[in-house]
């Protein structure tokens, strides 16, 4: 099988999930899960079509033809998007290109979006965000400093999650400085203005500990959250873990100390911007119509039963100009259920119990004397 | 200060002070009685210490260094004849990579061997084995043995600083570097006195050549040893030594190859299920995204046929010549790339001077000399027997270390 190096020029709409893309919550197995096969099936092959290293490899490691089920679907090992280019739109099409927040000396991911891509991130984001919100925008608190909204070379993650995020508020404040301590009487004066509406918060989950929790703590600051504000939290646990501060101590602290009523994480990553995970009053992570969790042995790679943890694979019916649809983290998780949780949303919920650790180099020169 | 001494130094102390110091020590003869008395009572120390069964790389590190064996290497040099005496270069820096490897302690013992003084800058990240040799170090520092070389070694570490790396390199004699291809090059950028050498230890990538025939000719009982001695040349270390195989060169027909492949495979399933290596989630997984990796630069594909499986070990069939991209790709931790030549010297093209050893089972020195002669510049520094892939040698990457870690001043002849 040959396929051309660059992408032809073929239809500008990509495969779509033929459900409503306003009802995240709503769709039973027995309608998601044939629809989104339908759509993982169209988006191998269109990334097939565009992308010639996805090509290659699907070829060589998924050989049959059709996933027969969601588990079957090839999928991409996520740390591909750090040593490879991958790309399914021509370069001039690319509109902005998401990199991870990796730490100081490790590979970033980097992801390529083209205008309709991200056109349907933000369609789908909004609907999850509906689905918590209701239509209406809340006044907004950005938990992080402005000044990482200003450089736009270094367009990270984090910097992509807040704009993407900050859609969904109105009169928004950044409330660290740009030490990423909490600026307490800016706060106090916002929040002043906004005494009587439920407030939306937004931030990194250690970003939001280290800035906003724990420098209010050392200030002695007990803030009043007006009633029904509601926190939304990403970016993953590893460093509060460290610290021992679970999911149940953080919400217990936050509401502790600023009286917000509703905390929410959600479980995402750069490279499937928009269908995100999110956590529901019960504390089960979901998943919206737009995409789906596959729990895996690590070792074998074979899916397992529910209440089994695992690797998570990952599937969103969004990437287009990426090969991005079906991935596989290197996050551990376990999947609870499916369409049966008592918060009421359909879908399969699951949590994270944190990431597999990374292997060890011990060779004689493959690591790196000098960092 | 963001100096931590280990050994030979008090906290505080300006490295300046301690260059100086160090420097002011004479070089010694190569196999100097000192010398050999300490290496050998550290040898002793190590191999009765609690606890060395925890640490193999150790015990082999200290049976190498007994006494017998650093005798027979000492009568291998010429160290004094009428023309010439040989001498210690003075003071060497040693830079070890991040985690302590066995062969790096190699050198630096060597280099102790051959006469020199010590300065050795270890990982700021620690590990078991290398807090295990410092208390050993410590021990026989301490003791009347130690009271001769106690002013010639200082064991150091500090976080990455140019300005002291590059203090240190202007007072050595000889920079001896383990480490990654970047961390080789950001040194070369620090200047050395002009009269110091240099010795590097870059990343080197290993591979291993079979002759088909040989293994279906075996007796059960030769392919049960020639498995148990792939698996120490491959899974040691977790397939991460530099000497560690990596590739895999099947030559033969295709027909022989393929019940070769099937025969040797199989046999190593035993010795695995036998000996248990070590696999973590995180090696796994690993493995896995390097298959993908291979498939997508369209290098390899499964060799297993059908349905993705992943093993361990996972084995990978190269549709192409191996090329700096799938040398870079490879991760070790049990994976192996397999490719099939009709000889052995057609591999010699797919070899340049990234590959340091190459493993050989079934050939006769003849065809060892005719790989040999037809390779690129510096590729493959030695054959190895199936076995004895990670032995460590005093030529090491293709230098004779004491010959290099010494010089030769010339007498005015008998």
């Amino acid at each position: 099988m040959t396929r051309p190096d660059s992408p032809p020029i073929g239809p500008r709409t990509g495969p779509e999930l033929s459900l409503d893309i306003s009802r995240p919550y709503d769709y039973q197995d027995s309608v998601k899960g044939p629809a989104l096969l339908d759509a993982m099936n169209a988006l191998t092959l269109w990334h097939s079509d565009r992308c010639a290293p996805y090509a290659a490899m699907v070829e060589r490691i998924f050989p049959s033809q059709r996933a027969t089920t969601l588990a079957r679907v090839p999928y991409l090992p996520i740390r591909l998007f750090k040593t490879s280019e991958l790309r399914s739109v021509p370069e001039c099409d690319v509109i902005k290109t998401l990199t991870s927040s990796g730490t100081t000396g490790q590979a970033v991911s980097r992801i390529y979006l083209d205008r309709e891509t991200s056109i349907r991130q933000t369609r789908v984001l909004s609907a999850i965000m509906a689905a918590f919100l209701g239509k209406k925008r809340w006044p907004m608190v950005i938990v992080d400093s402005s000044n990482l909204m200003k450089d736009r070379k270094r367009f990270n993650a984090r910097a992509a999650g807040i704009l993407g995020f900050s859609t969904y508020g109105r009169d928004h404040f950044y409330c660290l400085n740009d030490e990423l301590a909490l600026d307490v009487s800016g706060l106090q004066d916002w929040l002043n203005r906004h005494s009587d509406t439920p407030i939306l918060l937004f931030g990194f989950t250690f970003v939001i500990w280290q800035g906003l929790y724990q420098s209010a703590l050392r200030q002695g600051i007990r803030l009043q959250f007006p009633k029904g504000s509601l926190l939304i939290h990403g970016g993953g646990w590893k460093r509060l873990l460290d610290q021992r501060v679970n999911n149940d101590e953080f919400k217990a602290r936050l509401q502790e100390q600023f009286a917000i009523e509703h905390v929410h994480n959600y479980y995402g990553m750069v490279e499937q911007v928009g269908s995100i995970f999110m956590e529901c009053e019960i504390g089960h992570l979901h998943s919206p119509a737009y995409a789906d969790v596959i729990i895996r042995d690590p070792f074998t790679l074979q899916p397992v039963a529910d209440g089994v943890a695992g690797v998570i694979q990952v599937l969103s019916a969004i990437p287009l100009s990426y090969p991005g649809h079906s991935l596989l983290t290197e996050d551990v998780g376990t999947r609870h259920g499916q369409d049966d949780c008592p918060c009421g949303r359909a879908g399969a919920y699951f949590s994270v119990e944190g990431r597999l650790p990374q292997v060890e180099l011990r060779g004689c020169s493959d690591t790196r004397v000098m960092t | 200060m963001s100096i931590r001494y280990i050994l030979g130094a008090e906290s505080g102390t300006p490295i300046a002070q301690v260059l100086s110091k160090l420097r002011s020590q004479a070089a010694w003869r190569p196999f100097d009685d000192r010398a050999v008395a300490f290496v050998r009572r550290l040898s002793q120390k190590l191999l009765t210490a609690a606890g060395i069964r925890q640490h193999p790389e150790l015990a082999a590190l200290a049976h190498w260094f007994r006494g017998a064996n650093l005798q027979s290497l000492a009568s291998q040099y010429v160290l004094e004849s009428p023309e010439q005496v040989k001498l210690g270069r003075g003071l060497a820096f040693h830079l070890a990579p991040s985690n302590v490897d066995s062969v790096f302690m190699y050198s630096w013992l060597l280099s102790l061997l051959a006469g020199n003084v010590n300065l050795v800058r270890v990982s700021q990240k620690g590990s078991a084995p290398q807090d295990f040799l410092v208390a050993a170090l410590a021990q026989t520092l301490a003791e009347d043995v130690g009271a001769a070389v106690r002013d010639r070694i200082v064991l150091l570490t500090y976080p990455h600083d140019d300005l002291l790396t590059r203090e240190i390199s202007e007072a050595c004699l000889i920079r001896v570097v383990w480490g990654g291809d970047v961390t080789v090059q950001a040194l070369r950028n620090i200047p050395l006195r002009p009269t110091a050498i240099e010795v590097c230890f870059p990343d080197r990538f290993s591979a291993c050549a079979i002759r088909a025939s040989t293994v279906l000719q075996a007796e059960d009982i030769e392919l049960t040893q020639l498995a148990a001695a792939f698996y120490n040349d491959a899974f040691w270390f977790a397939q991460q030594a530099c000497s560690s195989p990596r590739l895999v060169a099947w030559i033969g027909d295709e027909a022989d190859i393929d019940a070769a492949s099937a025969r040797f495979w199989s046999a190593l399933e035993l010795e695995l299920a036998r000996r248990k290596p070590e696999n973590s989630e995180a090696m796994n997984m690993a493995r896995v995204a390097a298959s993908f990796e291979y498939a997508a630069a369209a290098l390899a594909h499964p060799s297993h046929a059908g349905e993705f499986k992943s093993t361990h070990p996972m084995r990978l069939s190269m549709e192409r010549a191996l090329d700096e991209t799938a040398k870079k790709i490879h991760c070790g931790n049990g994976l192996f790339l397999e490719t099939r030549l009709p000889s052995l010297v057609a591999l010699a093209p797919q070899l340049s001077d990234k590959e340091q050893t190459l493993a050989v089972h079934g050939f006769q020195r003849a065809e060892l000399i005719e790989l040999a002669l037809a390779l690129p510049p510096r590729a493959v520094d030695r054959f190895a027997k199936f076995g004895e892939a990670l032995a460590f040698a005093p030529v090491w990457d293709g230098q004779d270390l004491i010959t290099t870690f010494s010089r030769t001043v010339l007498l005015p002849g008998g």
